[in-house]
């Protein structure tokens, strides 16, 4: 029974600690979102319903991407299409921009946004947590068996595979001098001098 | 729709939300995105409203039946209506009385002689953000009716950082609204009444 004048105490705190909850979108909102133009000139990603804005990149953040590009298609080599800064169609809640995914096919063969990717890179420079937090399951839950986290001021590479119920169980550190075999074409390596400046 | 706790604080490397202004926040409304919706813009956030209990409703009820009562003529006290404060903000208190009547006006208002919130999950929120919102916007008064306590909290004299004063008042006191000469109501008016008794 409800008494008024009960002691603060005898609160629950989940009840005095609730707050409201964010107002989340689906990718089909986002995308209808994009087409009235809300994000002219603005540089966002769909992350589990919220859509949130993406971090300015500087010079370093550029320049190790380019790295990266360049080191996948040596080692994927024809018939994969190394994308840089597209979306991916993660779930029905998350659309991020990876800074590199790596698809099966050719710009004139792929029909459509993909879903999944056989390899994701994210450079990392002050994202680190969100990077190796929410991104990565997000990555794992869309099933891209190779995600690589390239953290800049650390430098090492951050290697996540067996993604399974929406996370990585194996995740490995791998630093200069070390090479990574990829999970899709395990007889090619790349280094991990490569990859960073 | 999913939904996300806010309550959490922000990592320093978290992403963050795009913040939306009053006038997108008008158009996503008029293109339907929040139809079966019911959604207030707090801090340039679209944040969902909790869904109202029973005893919030008659709560919020009550309260505008009591403020109609008192303030008589020349006023409009508007329920669970906009309030346009600033740019990043348009809270939909559960009362609000502006002078005049809504023939007044042709947008939402932008400020209000009393604001009232009832309050039973969003107690926090209420007495803390809205409370700052409210005082922000230089609202005059602003009443929490606490459904927890069974009490109410008046706070008065707003400021940038909040308002100065904060009064608890108890079932049978009786308050004066500081903006409406001789209008007056006691605590228990605004409060649904107490359960009965079982009898086993």
């Amino acid at each position: 029974m409800y008494i008024y004048g009960m002691a603060t105490a005898d609160i629950p705190s989940s009840i005095s600690a609730i707050h409201p909850s964010r107002r989340l979108w689906t990718r089909e909102e986002y995308y209808r979102l994009h087409e009235q133009g809300y994000f002219v000139d603005q540089r966002v990603e769909l992350i589990d319903g919220e859509i949130v804005l993406m971090s300015p990149r500087g010079h370093k953040h550029a320049a190790t991407v380019a790295l990266i590009i360049e080191a996948l298609r040596e080692a994927f080599g024809n018939g994969y299409w190394i994308r840089g800064q597209e979306s991916l169609l993660a779930s029905e809640v998350s659309v991020p921009e990876p800074d590199v995914a790596v698809v099966k096919g050719t710009p004139r063969t792929v029909r459509d946004t993909p879903a999944t990717a056989l390899l994701v890179a994210e450079v990392s420079i002050s994202t680190l947590a969100f990077d190796l937090g929410r991104k990565a399951q997000i990555y794992a839950a869309a099933g891209v068996k190779d995600y690589w986290v390239v953290d800049v001021p650390g430098q090492r590479v951050i290697v996540h595979r067996n993604p399974s119920r929406g996370k990585y169980a194996k995740v490995t550190e791998h630093l200069h001098g070390e090479s990574l075999p990829l999970v899709a074409l395990p007889k090619r390596k790349v280094k991990v001098d490569d990859l960073l400046l | 729709m999913p939904t996300a706790n806010t309550s959490t604080p922000l990592r320093l490397e978290d992403p963050v939300p795009r913040p939306w202004t009053r006038e997108e926040y008008h158009r996503l409304q008029i293109q339907g995105f929040f139809d079966g919706q019911r959604v207030e813009l707090v801090d340039g956030e679209i944040v969902l409203m909790s869904a109202q209990g029973p005893r919030h409703v008659r709560a919020a009820h009550r309260v505008v039946k009591a403020l109609e009562r008192v303030v008589g003529s020349g006023f409009w006290v508007r329920m669970q209506a906009p309030l346009a404060i600033d740019d990043a903000d348009e809270p939909e208190p559960d009362a609000a009385i502006v002078p005049g009547t809504d023939e007044d006006y042709d947008e939402h208002p932008t400020s209000a002689l009393l604001v009232v919130e009832v309050s039973e999950a969003t107690r926090r929120f209420d007495l803390e953000t809205k409370a700052l919102k409210y005082a922000g916007a230089g609202i005059p008064e602003y009443w929490v009716v606490d459904l927890i306590a069974g009490e109410l909290v008046v706070f008065l004299q707003p400021t940038t950082q909040g308002y100065l004063d904060r009064q608890v008042k108890s079932y049978n006191d009786v308050v004066s609204l500081s903006q409406i000469a001789g209008a007056s109501i006691t605590v228990a008016e605004l409060l649904p009444r107490l359960q009965r008794p079982s009898h086993e």
